[in-house]
């Protein structure tokens, strides 16, 4: 069955692409939907017909006009290459979903919120362009989660690795944030419309043990010690490694000791220094010396020792396993345990097992959507009528591949990653790295969307000046009577109202 | 979130009560209105607001007068109304005039009505 297609640019039909190159992706590949396409320039005769950001449209179909549209987004790049008659142009661009890649989340802190709440409150505070109609309710409600300096993308993706969702921008510009591996697609590929495929099982990156590190938090400690009774000599010993250290004499009025030190830095014997810090060694040394005097205490004395030690936030969890893989993760953005236990049980869920990707050349198949769920039933690779997600669909419009039906590639299940992977997460910890240090207690005011209209009427009223007024004039002399009236016997009045005379 | 009628009302009557308008002034001018105008186009007198009326929700109407000494001569195609400040909050152009031969007086009433949209 032939193949048909048609190409709209900024409204403008275009007959003569030689190839249209789509790739339809949800979330699993990192990236939204995007588009190849490449024309024959012959003597520049598109020279300058296309700019950047003007709208294109692509339209598929087994009939003649093709009427369904499979993809419309924007040119982000258009480039010229060859000369004279082998002159070639190729745009190149993103669908519209394209936006939430570019737009950078406000700061926002969300608690106690179920997952489509939130992703329908990041849409409306950072973006108008995409609606949210098709984002569904999930059944998993986060006790704490921050978004600082990350992309409404990368927001997205977050929660919806945590809620075992998937999402995409359809062509109506319309988000859809559904549940995986829930809606299907009907479709079976098996030995009858398969050309070609390629199945990869592996255990790259499976972890059986994800920690997860949040930033650490200073919590105030005391330590009351009676001197030759709880410590030995002059030194203290304290429960944790201490920071910002006070040091008071208890008494009848308690003395405040300082200055204090940090050991083998300062010297007592050269420096007024009343006591050293041994951050490692957990302890307080209270000190004698030449120029710091006998700050040393004699049995009995008590002293309280006020400091702050640093508490980890770090959460591990782990399954069984007789290969263990482990990944660590530093977010200095979480400092809060639930959201390090909520980030360490989505890693270890998502990627606590081997991952199968599959590739597949097809033929036919044209009403698929990303994020479906297709039955494939190829023995030959071992996949006997299993049901994986269709994680992108990628379209090769060409003369040749149109007449043979040789146009789809779909990719399933999971993606394993790649070297973009890699530096979409070394991004990713970057960007955290680098937002790490904005206040925690993030304030965002939400703007109610509701405008005051104001309406401003006007009216001018004349009216001719006179003393002048009937009395004692028979049929005028009766007051409160319509028909004879005793008072003013001015003219009527001039009237604009709104600017118009009435 | 989203602005309530009571707080429709309580601005047209902060309106009012921090005399944020102050005056109206008339002119002879018919050029045509436009938002990013910030005077009339020929003002030829300006007088105080007399009478601010808050008697119905969510509206304030401000009321001046002229008296037919002031505006005798002028013929009115214009007014507005004004701050202290002199900023002009809003400018009415007649479709057509009134002209003033001292034997009439003029009264100015200019209404703000504040509703909600887009909720």
């Amino acid at each position: 069955m032939v193949i048909y297609t048609k190409l709209l640019v900024a409204n403008n039909e275009i007959l003569d692409a030689k190839d249209i190159t789509l790739n339809l992706n949800q979330n699993e590949y990192n990236t939204t939907s995007n588009f190849t396409i490449s024309l024959d320039n012959v003597a520049g005769r598109h020279a300058g017909e296309f700019s950047i950001n003007d709208e294109i449209e692509v339209y598929a179909d087994t009939t003649d006009p093709a009427t369904t549209k499979i993809f419309n987004g924007i040119i982000d790049d258009i480039k010229y290459k060859g000369s004279k008659q082998t002159e070639t142009l190729t745009i190149l661009g993103r669908e519209y979903g394209s936006v939430l890649m570019d737009v950078i989340a406000g700061p926002r802190i969300f608690k106690d919120t179920e997952v489509s709440e939130i992703v329908s409150a990041v849409m409306s505070q950072n973006i108008s362009l995409i609606t949210t109609n098709n984002v569904n309710t999930t059944t998993t409600t986060v006790d704490k989660i921050t978004f600082s300096n990350m992309s409404v993308y990368d927001a997205l993706r977050q929660l919806a690795e945590i809620s075992g969702f998937y999402f995409y921008v359809d062509t109506d510009k319309d988000l859809h944030f559904e549940r995986k591996e829930t809606i299907s697609s009907g479709q079976t590929i098996d030995n009858d419309n398969s050309k070609r495929a390629e199945f990869i099982t592996t255990d790259s990156d499976q972890y059986t043990k994800v920690t997860v590190r949040g930033k650490r938090q200073l919590t105030t400690a005391q330590s009351i010690q009676t001197t030759g009774t709880d410590n030995t000599g002059s030194v203290y010993v304290l429960d944790a490694k201490p920071s910002n250290v006070g040091v008071t004499y208890s008494g009848a009025t308690n003395t405040l000791l300082q200055p204090g030190g940090v050991i083998n830095l300062n010297d007592p014997a050269t420096e007024n220094v009343k006591f050293l810090v041994d951050f490692q060694g957990r302890s307080v040394t209270l000190t004698s010396g030449t120029t710091a005097g006998d700050n040393t205490l004699t049995n009995g004395s008590v002293v309280i020792i006020d400091y702050q030690r640093s508490t980890p936030i770090i959460s591990i969890k782990q399954t069984p396993s007789s290969f263990p893989k482990h990944r660590v993760v530093t977010d200095l953005n979480i400092q809060d345990i639930d959201e390090a236990s909520l980030k360490a049980t989505t890693i270890l869920n998502e990627n606590k097992d081997p991952k199968t990707n599959g590739r597949v050349e097809v033929k036919g198949l044209l009403d698929i959507t990303a994020g479906e769920t297709v039955i494939v039933n190829l023995p030959n690779h071992n996949q006997i009528n299993q049901t994986y997600a269709l994680t992108r669909i990628t379209y090769e419009f060409s003369t040749g591949g149109n007449q043979s039906e040789n146009v789809i590639t779909i990719n399933l299940n999971r993606k394993i990653s790649d070297f973009e992977d890699i530096m979409k997460d070394q991004i990713l910890r970057l960007r955290s790295l680098e937002s790490a240090e904005a206040d925690a207690s993030i304030t965002s005011i939400e703007l109610g969307n509701a405008e005051t209209e104001v309406e401003v009427s006007t009216i001018a009223t004349t009216r001719g000046i006179g003393s002048g007024f009937y009395f004692n004039i028979p049929g005028h002399d009766i007051f409160n009577s319509p028909s004879s009236l005793l008072g003013d016997m001015r003219a009527g009045s001039q009237v604009f109202i709104d600017g118009e005379e009435v | 979130m989203g602005l309530v009628t009571n707080g429709l009302s309580i601005i047209s009557s902060n309106m009012a009560g921090s005399a944020l308008f102050t005056k109206v002034g008339i002119g002879t001018s018919g050029l045509t209105f436009a938002s990013g105008q910030t005077t009339l186009g020929s003002e030829t007198d300006r007088n105080i607001i007399t009478d601010v009326d808050l008697t119905t929700n969510e509206q304030v109407t401000f009321v001046a007068n002229f008296s037919p000494v002031e505006i005798s001569g002028t013929t009115l195609r214009e007014f507005g109304t004004f701050t202290s400040g002199n900023g002009m909050g809003d400018r009415q152009v007649l479709n057509g005039s009134l002209v003033f031969d001292g034997e009439q007086e003029l009264q100015i009433q200019t209404t703000y009505k504040f509703s909600i949209s887009g909720v």
